[in-house]
């Protein structure tokens, strides 16, 4: 069912094509690769985020006279 | 020349002068940023005054931004790495001031000016002709003193940070100059030496280097100097560093093309942008790596010390923003993203993430190194990381769903090929968006004020005596 069938009018409530699943049709190259680079970047962020966080902390055990020090 | 030769006694006013005012550029560009962001979010803020409209306040902040606080630590971080790393003091002081003061005389026409209406209509390079020039022979004196004093070292090496610089001189001076050639007609107007697709492609060539090369290959020179100097660590890897230098150089001056997808230009020229764009990846992230490696063994720091923090979070939206960009770049992603406030997104992903963080990291320590001083609060800097933080994830996530947004509806057909939506739907439907974008930028415009209650706190005890002085080991 399309957006008109669905709605009975043209004109789609503000913010509504986030949440239409007819507007994330992954087979286009267009929607694909948009959401692929936004995943990754908030990806890239995250992992960045705990390998920092694991690093700290092992830096910090080897500093109080753990394995290494 | 021996390998570490005696120092000379370094010239630090004019550091300062470029610190302290570069920080007040902060303050001034980002409430211009706010002012306008509340514009788009509540239109009546237009007042109906044709100066204070959206089209005419928007340059002023981004050259405000840019040019003045990216402009003035670049001048002040350039002065002040240049001298460590050579032992040389500044070369040709009343030259380097020279520049220094007419840089601020730009900025103050482009205060005046743009609001006016007097603009070039080319982005980053909207001033009139007259202000270029005085920007112009601002930098070719920069360029004077800083090659000077390298000429002047104690040491035969070159670091590699100043490489970057240099790349930053040279190539900012010839492709600024080449975008704004125009024939005056007066000092309120100008017409552009080049038409059509020609002027298009000249203002990308510009527009996208003033990001590579200015705030790109400049900031990465600050990125190599201060990163291991703070974490009181070598680089990780020199030869990563080199190479680095040499395809970064090498590749950002072909990527202006993708500015311009689905435009009038051959489509071999776009197609040759995106490409180029791609493989910028590798020396973006050869840098980025580089940069987070020099933190082995030092990670503990970022525990304790809000300055290292601000460079760490600075490498991973480096890192984060070098991928969105050439992705951007690409024909499919472009179909979307482009004219959306994704391209506003992923511009302020840089700006505040990467330039801003990196800057104020630079800052402080030249702050603490310069006056020989611990900044006067240390809370209030854990504070200015946190706030700026806070306002830079609002802000990008916030353009991240409206770029979206605006593209899946500008894109959506109905039934009979007609568009789904009107432009003025999609408007309607950016007022979440954009309201937390405002508050995205408030957050960082407050972080720079508690950044400038700081310096001036702590220059004010400095002088009083009662300042915390410098550990040795951080003075090192």
């Amino acid at each position: 069912m399309n957006e008109v069938e669905k709605t009975g009018h043209l004109i789609e409530k503000p913010g509504h094509v986030m949440f239409n699943p007819d507007a994330w049709q992954f087979d286009d190259p267009v929607v694909f690769w948009v959401t692929v680079t936004v995943v990754f970047c908030l990806s890239m962020l995250t992992v960045l985020f705990f390998w920092v966080r694991k690093n700290m902390a092992e830096d910090r055990k080897n500093k109080e006279g753990g394995a290494g020090s | 020349m021996s390998a570490v030769a005696e120092k000379d006694e370094y010239n630090y006013d004019i550091v300062k002068f470029c610190v302290i005012v570069g920080i007040m550029m902060g303050v001034v560009g980002t409430a211009l940023g706010v002012w306008i962001a509340s514009e788009l979010a509540f239109p009546f803020m237009n007042m109906d005054i044709a100066q204070m409209q959206f089209g005419r306040l928007r340059p002023v902040h981004t050259n405000t931004v840019i040019f003045g606080f990216g402009g003035f630590l670049l001048y002040g971080a350039g002065f002040y790495m240049v001298q460590h790393a050579t032992h040389a003091r500044v070369a040709f002081e009343k030259i380097a001031w020279a520049a220094v003061y007419l840089w601020l005389i730009a900025m103050f026409c482009i205060w005046v000016t743009l609001p006016m209406g007097m603009t070039q209509s080319k982005e980053y390079h909207e001033p009139e002709w007259w202000i270029d020039l005085i920007m112009a022979t601002s930098w070719v004196c920069m360029t004077i003193s800083f090659l000077g004093t390298i000429a002047h070292r104690k040491m035969s090496h070159i670091y590699v940070g100043l490489w970057f610089f240099m790349t930053m001189l040279f190539m900012v001076t010839y492709i600024f100059v080449f975008n704004g050639l125009c024939i005056p007609v007066d000092f309120t107007f100008s017409y552009s030496a080049y038409a059509g697709i020609h002027d298009a492609m000249t203002q990308w060539w510009w527009g996208h280097n003033a990001v590579g090369f200015f705030l790109t290959a400049g900031f990465i020179g600050v990125m190599y100097y201060f990163v291991p100097k703070h974490a009181n660590r070598p680089i990780y890897s020199y030869r990563l560093s080199v190479l680095h230098f040499w395809s970064l150089t090498f590749l950002y001056v072909w990527v202006g093309a993708h500015h311009l997808h689905y435009t009038a230009i051959p489509d071999w020229t776009l197609s040759l942008g995106a490409g180029m764009s791609i493989a910028l990846i590798f020396p973006s992230w050869g840098g980025m790596i580089n940069g987070m490696m020099t933190m082995s063994g030092a990670w503990d720091k970022i525990r304790t010390d809000p300055i290292m923090r601000f460079m760490v979070v600075a490498l991973a939206f480096y890192g984060m923003s070098t991928f969105e960009g050439p992705l951007m770049g690409t024909k499919s992603v472009n179909a979307l993203s482009h004219y959306t406030d994704w391209t506003i997104g992923h511009v302020h992903s840089g700006a505040l993430g990467w330039n801003a963080m990196i800057a104020i990291g630079a800052m402080y320590h030249m702050i603490t190194r310069m006056w020989n001083t611990e900044m006067w609060s240390a809370k209030l800097v854990n504070t200015h990381f946190w706030v700026h933080l806070t306002g830079a994830i609002f802000y990008i996530t916030a353009m991240w769903g409206s770029g979206v947004l605006q593209g899946l509806m500008w894109r959506a057909f109905d039934e009979y090929g007609n568009l789904v939506y009107t432009f003025a739907d999609s408007v309607a439907a950016m007022h979440p968006f954009y309201a937390l974008r405002a508050t995205g930028g408030f957050l960082v415009f407050c972080g720079f004020c508690i950044m400038l209650f700081n310096t001036l706190k702590t220059i004010s005890a400095v002088k009083a005596g009662t300042n915390v002085m410098l550990t040795a080991e951080a003075r090192a």
